[in-house]
């Protein structure tokens, strides 16, 4: 194992050194980055980077110390190398810039006074980007991502993107039906344009992902600005070279083209673009493959001259078999308010051929497991963790390591998690996005809607009611899908059965089954009103009132003490709600779906928070129609009559007739699952 | 009329450590028998123009001047003291004209693994395209030291030759006696550099927890990660003490350098037994100075101690042994030495002409 440091002692040295792990463990070399490399402050993206190759404790048995930037030594890095050398003689190999032989000699000197051995120093020239002071750069051969389609991806690696006519030009390139774009920025640029143009154009910025990531993402990168060339871009540059992908020097001076053979030379402004594109580089995709590996830029950012300064013992071993065939399909439902996601994706996956697995929070599990689906437990954000994303990078690599094998990755939810994001880009996933509508207007989404970049397709499941389908973004990826919902088939033989079986069960007979299901949790306290309906239902000796919820909710404890009333914690209320002659909700996709499409008369109690679907504009679609009653939570005394209606008034048979006779579209289960299978293919 | 040779002794002023401290030396005991010039040679290895203060306290002693910035050095004989300090330089600071051109080793050319001590190739080319004489030679600083730049020199081909004697550093530390009781008090003082100390596993056997006294001044390393290291353990910065206040505190003087290192000389040894200090030291290191100190593993240092310290007798009688063998690097001996060696150098060079 390889541990790895660097003298560099800023925030763009520590990224170098996260990228030469991740380059290192792309040739199967097996390398961890020290936790005296580590800096005290870590921007977001480079918390996450270090997640993976974060090292535990040295042994210097086993692990080989690796340096980078060695000719910034300095004495605290010396004092702390000097106590990992406690523990025993440490063999090393370090990088750096050592343009003479003196500074050769006083670094080698002052490293094997504090290793106890001579360290292999070795002097980085990087000669296609010429003289620098960066790590050495190194190329890998890059796999590619599964695509949304045939067209070739064209990355524009710094574009002047400031001015109307640069956007314009950008814009026209995007509706290309020959190829598609992407652009990688600084985080200024990027937003800036966003803001004006919205997500048309995938964008990133310059850390948002590895170079090993991004370079199975493209077919082609044209560098327009190489005095950003960090070594990010370097190592992006020679991923590339070494797959057989073009690079074109797009700068004004040509420097690149200059330094070194087997750049091509581009355009350095976007006008020019589409016909250089179209006419010159695209067309010669197939012949830059070939031609590119053996150019002389390949061979100088070829791994063989550093696999060769490595100890053959940390090489990386010959005999990796394929592993392609156990790669898997990973549904990851979000947690909502309640469990609405996990239930979605599971009504999905019980349509896929191939069983599939589930990486899901702790609330969720046992409604996955029940429907007999293997899950992995993810941690949800807790106010004892230190930074409100600690869980999402315990969840990234438990993620990283599910997927180990890649495959394809379904997630259900509207907050793109990093941890997704990432794992779908390293493991060059599948990726299909379950994507419910019906957002708030007024939400801010731009995060949300940026990350779709790295979904091959996005199912939306749609609302039963035309007016309340939306379009948040556009593409042949998108697919609108009918409403996912669990319908159950209760005839009456059986619904007559259940009920028998509640009266028994409860010890308690009836001719009125009044179910209610207000959701909660971190969305409303909604106490007051099951109170409420709790003392209605107590004066109605006719009713049987359950309220249902999920197994893990909190119940107040007052609620277990109201006659005619009983809470029932389940997985399984679809079948209680089909039962019955009230259903009592919230407006949430699914329970909104089931009672419709189940024909339940119900009265809706939106629930309405900033981060939730828009449940008022949904319910008013079914009341619009004479397909439910809706009240505001806060009108009780209406509740009350509404209640007496449905139950007494033969209102609840009459919404039970309209929904029966509804022409509702067919559910999206079946063909959600087809795509799904469509990509993993 | 009696000759007195035209000596011109140069040095960069800044070092640190030994080698100020023996040019010090010399000009005490030269001047009064020498026309001596000394030469501020300021190099790349230092920044500031700041001068040692052994070097300027020896120059107001003898009434001399410090020379800094002459374009041409010029003596009978220039002695440059230290090469090493050439190391980062494009270009001599000044040119030397001179009979003859003696360079000081000071610092061993090879690590005890044969690789380069500094570059060694640089800094002589830089001095000799730079100065004319009729004779190029390099001196040791002890035997250990001239078996090594022999070594060197064997591997290169150079115009410069060995001279036949050692120009070693002048001990003339004030003799005090030793103690009579004598305690496990233990201490080493260096410069502060990694090379100069072994590992920690061997530092702490060196200064174990059941020492009395553990003293290490030059430890400004090892204070940056204090909390690390054995509480009985006090560390000092580099020159935080008078050198015979800080020795006056401890009883026995341990020093170990790292194993990749090699001292050419060790000064600071002979400052300890003039102190009246039972030095203890590894083998290597023990070459210079004989039967003057303990040479030995550092496994077997408590054993030493324990014994000397239950037989005071033995200790007193080992510090006064060693105090008088360190009178033949006295500045008597040494000017007979150098004075000699240097006159047998120009005959030599005058009867080839």
């Amino acid at each position: 194992m390889l541990y790895c440091d660097t003298f560099g002692n800023s925030a763009d040295r520590f990224d170098d050194l996260i990228v030469f792990v991740d380059q290192l463990s792309h040739l199967g070399v097996a390398a961890q980055i020290s936790r005296t490399a580590v800096r005290a402050e870590l921007a977001r993206n480079a918390q996450y980077d270090l997640a993976r190759f974060a090292a535990t404790e040295f042994d210097p048995k086993t692990h080989h110390l690796l340096l980078l930037s060695g000719h910034e030594i300095s004495d605290d890095k010396l004092s702390s190398l000097r106590r990992l050398a406690s523990t025993g003689q440490i063999h090393s190999t370090v990088f750096g810039s050592f343009p003479t032989f003196q500074s050769k000699i006083g670094t080698k000197a002052k490293l094997t006074a504090v290793l106890g051995e001579s360290p292999n120093l070795i002097h980085v020239a990087n000669l296609p980007f010429g003289e620098s002071v960066l790590p050495p750069v190194f190329g890998v051969p890059i796999l590619t991502s599964p695509k949304r389609d045939d067209r070739p991806v064209v990355l524009l690696v710094a574009p002047d993107s400031d001015s109307e006519d640069d956007q314009s030009h950008l814009l026209a390139l995007s509706q290309s039906p020959d190829l598609r774009l992407v652009v990688l920025t600084n985080g200024k640029q990027k937003q800036a344009f966003q803001k004006r143009h919205g997500t048309t154009i995938p964008f990133y910025n310059f850390h948002e992902i590895l170079p090993s990531s991004l370079a199975s993402r493209i077919q082609a990168a044209l560098i327009f600005n190489p005095s950003l060339m960090s070594y990010r871009i370097q190592t992006l540059i020679a991923n590339l070279a070494v797959s057989g992908r073009a690079v074109a020097d797009c700068s004004p001076q040509g420097d690149l083209d200059a330094a070194s053979e087997g750049f091509l030379r581009g355009p350095p402004k976007l006008a020019g673009l589409y016909s250089f594109l179209v006419g010159t580089l695209l067309p010669c995709l197939n012949a830059i493959s070939k031609e590119l590996p053996k150019s002389p830029l390949a061979r100088a950012v070829d791994s063989g001259s550093l696999l060769a300064e490595l100890p053959t013992t940390m090489l990386p071993r010959t005999d990796a078999s394929d592993l392609a065939h156990r790669a898997c399909t990973v549904f990851v439902p979000t947690n909502g308010v309640g469990l609405g996601h996990a239930q979605r994706c599971s009504l999905i996956a019980e349509n896929l051929e191939t069983r599939p697995v589930f990486a899901a929070f702790s609330s969720c599990l046992p409604l996955l497991q029940s429907y007999g689906f293997d899950a992995m437990p993810l941690v949800s954000r807790s106010p004892l963790h230190g930074r409100e994303h600690d869980n999402d990078i315990v969840n990234y690599l438990r993620l990283s390591a599910l997927a180990k094998h890649g495959g394809t990755l379904v997630f259900d939810g509207g907050y793109v998690f990093d941890s997704i994001v990432r794992t779908i880009e390293e493991k060059r996933m599948s990726a299909v996005w379950v994507r419910r509508g019906l957002w708030q207007s007024g939400q801010d989404n731009s995060v949300a809607l940026d990350r779709e970049k790295v979904f091959r397709r996005v199912i939306i499941p749609s609302e039963v009611f035309d007016e309340l389908n939306q379009s948040y973004s556009r593409g042949a990826h998108i697919d609108r899908v009918g409403p996912i919902v669990q319908r159950v088939s209760l005839q009456a033989a059986s619904r007559l059965s259940l009920r028998n079986d509640l009266a028994k069960r409860f010890g308690q007979s009836f001719d009125r089954l009044v179910v209610t299901m207000l959701g909660g949790g971190v969305a409303a306290d909604r106490g007051a009103q099951l109170s409420a309906i709790a003392g209605m239902m107590a004066q109605r000796q006719d009713t049987l009132h359950l309220i249902v919820v999920w197994p893990t909710a909190v119940v107040p404890a007052g609620l277990f003490s109201w006659s005619n009333t009983h809470v029932v914690k389940t997985h399984h209320a679809s079948v209680l709600v089909a039962a019955a002659d009230l259903f009592i909700s919230a407006v949430g996709y699914n329970s909104f779906h089931e009672a419709i499409y189940n024909a339940i008369p119900s009265i809706f109690l939106a629930q309405m928070s900033a981060f939730m679907d828009d449940q008022t504009a949904r319910a008013n679609a079914a009341v619009s129609r004479g397909l439910a009653v809706m009240v505001e939570p806060t009108e009780l005394q209406t509740l009350a009559a509404r209640i007496s209606e449905i139950l007494d008034k033969g209102l609840g048979n009459e919404i039970r007739d309209r929904l029966r006779q509804a022409d509702l579209p067919e559910p999206g289960n079946r063909r959600a699952a087809k795509i799904i299978e469509e990509c993993r293919q | 009329m009696i000759h007195r040779p035209r000596i011109a002794l140069v040095v960069d002023p800044r070092f640190p450590g030994g080698t100020s401290s023996a040019v010090a030396q010399e000009i005490r005991a030269l001047a009064p028998i020498a026309d001596l010039q000394v030469h501020g040679l300021m190099t790349r290895m230092f920044k500031g123009d700041g001068c040692h203060s052994a070097i300027k306290a020896a120059l107001d002693d003898v009434g001399l001047t410090l020379i800094c910035g002459a374009p041409v050095i010029g003596a009978e004989t220039v002695v440059l003291h230290n090469p090493s300090c050439l190391k980062f330089d494009d270009r001599m600071p000044a040119r030397i004209h001179a009979e003859h051109l003696i360079v000081v080793g000071h610092e061993n050319f090879l690590q005890p693994d044969g690789s380069a001590g500094f570059d060694v190739g640089h800094c002589l080319g830089l001095i000799d395209r730079h100065s004319v004489a009729v004779a190029k030679h390099i001196a040791p600083v002890s035997s250990y030291n001239r078996r090594n730049i022999a070594a060197w020199l064997s591997a290169h081909e150079t115009g410069w030759s060995l001279t036949d004697f050692d120009w070693f550093n002048i001990c003339d530390f004030a003799i005090i006696s030793p103690t009579a009781t004598p305690r496990d008090r233990r201490g080493r003082m260096s410069r502060p550099g990694f090379d100069k100390f072994p590992s920690l596993a061997e530092l702490q056997r060196q200064f174990p927890p059941t020492a009395e006294v553990c003293r290490i001044m030059g430890a400004d390393t090892l204070m940056r990660d204090a909390n690390f290291h054995p509480s009985n353990w006090e560390l000092l910065p580099f020159r935080a003490e008078p050198v015979d206040s800080f020795l006056s505190s401890i009883d026995f003087f341990i020093y170990y350098t790292g194993r990749h290192l090699r001292e050419s000389f060790g000064r600071v040894i002979a400052e300890a037994i003039c102190a009246g200090k039972v030095v203890i030291t590894d083998k290597g290191t023990a070459e210079t100075f004989g039967s003057a100190v303990i040479a030995c593993d550092s496994t077997e240092i408590d054993e030493h101690i324990h014994r000397l310290i239950a037989a005071p007798d033995q200790y007193t009688a080992m510090v006064r042994s060693a105090q008088e063998s360190i009178g033949k690097f006295g500045s008597d001996h040494f000017c007979k030495t150098v004075l000699s060696g240097i006159q047998s150098t120009h005959a030599g060079t005058h009867a080839i002409l």
